[in-house]
Parts: structure tokens; sequence; C-alpha cells
């Protein structure tokens, strides 16, 4: 078992080489010369052949990649074209704001989610399970930034209730009530579409559960029903959606750059989405980095996690 | 044992009557599948409605009237309202559905042209080949799959075409496992060995007996998929990365009416809903068929 966890994490290594390469081959994904994207549209002579110099596009192919690649390792992703400052900090900088919408999501949809997918299966086909699948036929369907308006229109608009945009009231001081009050409405927004995944999916894992022998034991020598569910029934049930609800994460750190627009967040994400606006090509490179690292990490965290919660998995 | 193998024989359909019979009884099942129906036909309206819409005397969805800007809906002559510029937005939306499952569609088939495919070969032939191509998959998969295609659209630039590339682009990895997986498991099948027996080329055994396996599954995965890439490329015209303005598409009007959302909501809701509206019966129609299909496919 060890040795799976350790292998599982090495693994991340070669995973990560390959996001290097993709990034690296965005460059050369460029229409016309690299060189002039880089250095932006106002640029002299010198700097042109300067930029070309030091990103070495008259070497090899490889030879570009092993330079790029030993400055990207060491924190050099190079400068951004128009804030002028180098990138990395620029994109940690915003990375707190976007990991806060994105834990807060996942803290919203995944519990919601469970519960509303097992009390589905439980009341299998009364009118309580139509109640409380309702909302997932139509969470499939629900863009997460038309969602995000929606919500902005009725408790902002209408209600005056939550604040339609931005992380904290912009004229005082940042406090922690203010900056949660601002959290609400985008956090549901991208939580609608994770939501709707794990509790469809857990109510047929639910179904599943309950047709077992051990739960007609457990029912035959008496068990309270509620002991039942919450014990035996959802434990069972929630090992095969594991691997579905931490996918969620993956679409979470990258859906999360629509929500950021709607509500003007100042996150990782709408700062690519503005990046790309202004062909800001190294900013670009530097938000997509970060991204894919931290869903790789996250990807073998969760592996790592599913072999501590399910001790039937024996890897080799 | 025996006269259970014989019962089993017995259950064959074998007999034209029997087949009959199972298509009327899966057909029966689609009647009794209303929602699913309804979903269906409404999408076949939506599109029969969008297409026809030149000829329906709609007022031109680019002609701008200031003086009549921001109606909201029910005004005269425009029943859904207007938008900021006094566009018609009845027309608009319908003009939009157009640009909305065109895109979705032509997306859809572009993976599927280069995914099925690859698929194929890769899971028929196997060997080096099927490797490259598995860890290619592998690696488009170890990125959550909005961030590939803001990936492609940063490397290629904001527009139309390239918003449709990129998306297609991240479908691909979809359809080369999916299909891959199918010709694994029917590579061995008596069909298959008997075309090769006969000296079948393999670009011939690929075509004539291992595609139209695949068919079945293409249609159910198209139909799927097309919902599913309408969210996408409307998210990416939304963040003005596909579709530009003034062109009426759902994403781009969505972020066109975004800065009067707290005077004219409907400037937004129309579009918005509209998107939800053709995906939700999409969803609804995809299921029907899969299970239309799967049906099929037992009796096979």
């Amino acid at each position: 078992m060890i040795w799976y966890v350790v292998r599982r994490i090495l693994a991340i290594l070669p995973i990560s080489l390959g996001v290097s390469l993709l990034v690296f081959g965005m460059m050369h994904l460029v229409p016309g010369d690299p060189a002039i994207v880089i250095v932006g549209p106002n640029h002299t002579p010198e700097t042109l052949a300067k930029v070309r110099q030091d990103l070495g596009l008259t070497l090899p192919l490889y030879v570009q990649y092993a330079r790029w690649l030993s400055r990207a390792i060491r924190g050099d992703l190079g400068n951004s074209i128009h804030l002028h400052r180098p990138v990395l900090p620029e994109v940690l900088g915003r990375f707190h704001s976007s990991l806060l919408l994105v834990v807060s999501s996942f803290a919203l949809a995944i519990p919601l989610g469970i519960l509303v997918g097992v009390q589905a299966a439980v009341f299998r086909g009364s009118t309580i399970e139509r109640l409380l699948m309702a909302p997932t036929m139509v969470g499939i369907s629900l863009p997460p930034f038309y969602l995000g308006m929606l919500l902005i229109i009725v408790f902002s608009v209408k209600l005056h209730w939550l604040p339609a945009g931005g992380m904290f009231t912009v004229t005082e001081e940042p406090t922690i009530p203010d900056i949660l009050i601002h959290l609400i409405l985008p956090a549901v927004a991208l939580a609608g579409a994770p939501f709707t995944v794990v509790a469809r999916m857990m109510r047929a894992s639910t179904l599943e559960v309950l047709r077992k022998d051990f739960i007609r034991t457990a029912q035959a020598k008496g068990l309270n029903s509620r002991v039942i569910i919450w014990r035996h029934v959802l434990k069972n049930a929630v090992i095969p959606v594991t691997s579905f609800i931490f996918l969620q994460i993956g679409y979470l750190l990258s859906a999360a750059a629509l929500v950021e627009v709607v509500f003007s967040w100042p996150g990782v994400g709408s700062m690519m989405v503005q990046s790309i606006l202004t062909r800001d090509l190294p900013l670009s490179q530097g938000c997509v980095i970060l991204i894919a690292l931290v869903y790789v990490i996250v990807n073998a965290a969760s592996d790592v996690l599913q072999l501590a919660l399910d001790p039937r998995i024996r890897y080799g | 044992m025996v006269e259970r193998a014989v019962s089993r024989r017995e259950n064959l359909p074998k007999s034209p009557i029997v087949a009959k019979a199972r298509f009327r009884s899966s057909l029966r099942r689609i009647a009794r599948d209303g929602v699913g129906l309804a979903g269906a036909t409404f999408v076949l309206l939506v599109i029969a409605l969008v297409f026809l819409s030149p000829f329906l005397g709609l007022p031109d969805p680019l002609a701008q009237d200031l003086t009549i800007n921001l109606r909201p809906p029910g005004t005269s002559g425009h029943p859904l309202g207007t938008d900021q510029y006094g566009r018609d937005l009845l027309s608009r939306a319908l003009w939009g559905g157009r640009f909305s499952i065109a895109m979705g569609a032509i997306a859809s088939l572009m993976a599927i042209g280069v995914g099925v495919p690859l698929g194929m070969v890769s899971g028929y032939l196997g060997g080096r080949l099927d490797s490259i191509v598995m860890r290619t998959t592998d690696l488009l998969l170890a990125f959550p799959y909005i961030l590939l295609a803001l990936v492609i659209v940063a490397a290629r630039g904001p527009g139309l075409f390239n918003a449709l590339v990129a998306v297609a682009i991240t479908n691909v990895p979809f359809f080369v496992r999916v299909m891959r997986g199918i010709v694994l498991t029917i590579r061995h099948q008596p069909f298959i060995e008997a075309s090769i027996a006969l000296g079948a080329t393999t670009p011939r055994i690929l075509r004539r007996a291992i595609l139209p396996s695949l068919l079945p599954y293409i249609t159910v995965a198209f139909t799927t998929n097309v919902g599913w890439l309408i969210l996408e490329t409307s998210g990416l015209s939304f963040l003005g990365l596909g579709a530009q303005p003034p062109l009426p598409e759902w994403g781009s009007m969505l972020a066109e009416g975004r800065t009067y959302i707290g005077i004219a909501p409907h400037v937004v809701i129309i579009p918005g809903f509209a998107i939800f509206l053709l995906v939700f019966n999409l969803n609804l129609a995809g299921d029907l068929l899969r299970d239309l299909l799967d049906v099929e496919l037992k009796e096979n």
C-alpha cells in the first residue's frame, strides 16, 4: 500500500512534464512570430531582436524547451506584456481568491449532493424524491454564468440582499464577514453543476446499496432505519462516487473562470480570461500552469484518499 | 440443465414475428417515456423554428433603433422586448439558436471526425500506435476540459472558428476512448475473424465490419454531446473568446446584456433561458435515444 502511495505521488512528475510541454507548445501554436506576441505591438527592432535571442527562437525546439523548463522550475515564467511585471507573483497573488471560491463551492455542493442523493433514493417513487431531484434535472442544463446572473437579478437587483460582484466593499477595509457576504452568490453559482452530478450519482449508488443483503440483515435484526441509512448505506454508497467527487474539483477550478467574470471576482480564472483577451501570452501560460498543477496534485491526493477510504482496494 | 438450455434457445428472437413484437414493445416504451418524447419533439420544433426564422417576417436581428431600446417583453411589435440598441430580442434569440445549434453540431462532428477513426484504428491495431494515442489522450485528459479549451484559444486568439476548434479538440479524447473500448470488445468476434479469413484488407474491415457496429454508439454520443458543446461554446462566447458582437449568439448576447442587468434584466434572462431550454430538451432527447438504441443493441 505504501508503495502505491509513493508511486502515485511520483506519477505527478511525468504528468507535470506533460503539462509543461503543452504550455510550452502554446507559444508555438501562436499564429505568426511568437517574439512579436511576447513583446506586444509596441516594440522597437532592438527589443524584438533581444526577445528573439532571450527566447532562443533560432535554436532547435528541444533546446528551447529545456531552457524554458529550467527557467519555469526556478519560478521564472517571464514578464507579463501589459503589467510589465514577472508573471509568477501576479498569478500567485490571485490564487487565494480562486481557492476560497473553489473550496467554498466544493464544501457547499458535495455534502448537499450526498444528502439529497441519499434521501432521494430512500424515498424512491414518492413526491419527496421528485421534489429533491427536480433541481438536478435543471442544474445539468444551466450554464454557471447564467445561474450566476439569475442569482444577481433575484438577490442583488430585486431583493438588495447580497452584493452583485467584487470580493469586498471597495471603499472599506476588507473584513472577513464582508468577504463572506460577497462570496455567497458566486459560490452558489459555481456549486450548481457539481451538486447535480453528485446528487444523481449518489442516488444511483444508494439504490444499489439498498438492494444488498447486509441491509436486509440490518433491517431484520431490528436496527433503527436512521442508523441503517447513515451508518451502513451511506458509507458503502459514497465509495464508488468518491472518484467523481474529486473530478468535480477539476470542473470547479476551470469553470471558476466563468463565474469569476460574472461576479468580478479577482481570481486566477478572470485574470486568465483577461490575459487571453489582451493577448498577454506569458500571463495566460502562468495561469494555465497554476490551475493545471493544482489539478494534477488534487488528482493524486484523491487517489490516495480513496485508498484510505476503501479497505477493499488492494493495489499491487 | 438440458431443459434450461432448450428453453433459452426458444427465447432467442429468431422469427420475424418475435422481432416485430420486440420492436413494438420498444415503441411502446418510448410512448410511455412522455418526458423524453416531449424533449425530442421540442428539439425538433426548435430546429424547425430556428431554421425557418428568416421566413417568419421578423425584424432584422442586427437592425438598431436607439429610440426603442431596452423595451420590456410584451411591447407591440417586439414580443420579447428589445435590447440596449433597440434590436428585436425574439429575432435575435431565434438567430442565436442557429449559431448555437450549428456550433454545437459542428464541434461535435469535428470531434467525431477525428476521434472515431483514431479510436477505431488504435483499438483494432493495438501496439505502439495504440499506446501513443492513449498516452496523448491521457495528457489531454489531465487538463480540466474548460482549461484545455482556454489554452487553445489563448494560443490561437479569440474568435468563432478558434473557439469551435478548441471545443472540438477538448472532446476528441472522449470519442477516442469510447470507440476504442467498444472496438476492443468486438475485434475478436466471429464476423470480424470471418472478414480476416476472407482476406479483407484492414481498411475494409474497419469500414465495413467495425464502423457499422459503432454507429449506434456514435449516434448516442453525438446527441448527448451536442447539448454539452452548446454550453461550452456559449461559455467561450460569453467570455468574449468565441462569437463576437454584434453576432446574435446566445453567449455573447449574455455578455453584451450583462451591463444592463440592473435596469432591464430581460436582456439577460431571454438568451440564457434559450440556452437552458435547448440544452435541457437535448438532454431529454439524448436519454430517450440511448434507451431506444439500447433496446436495438440487445436484439443484435
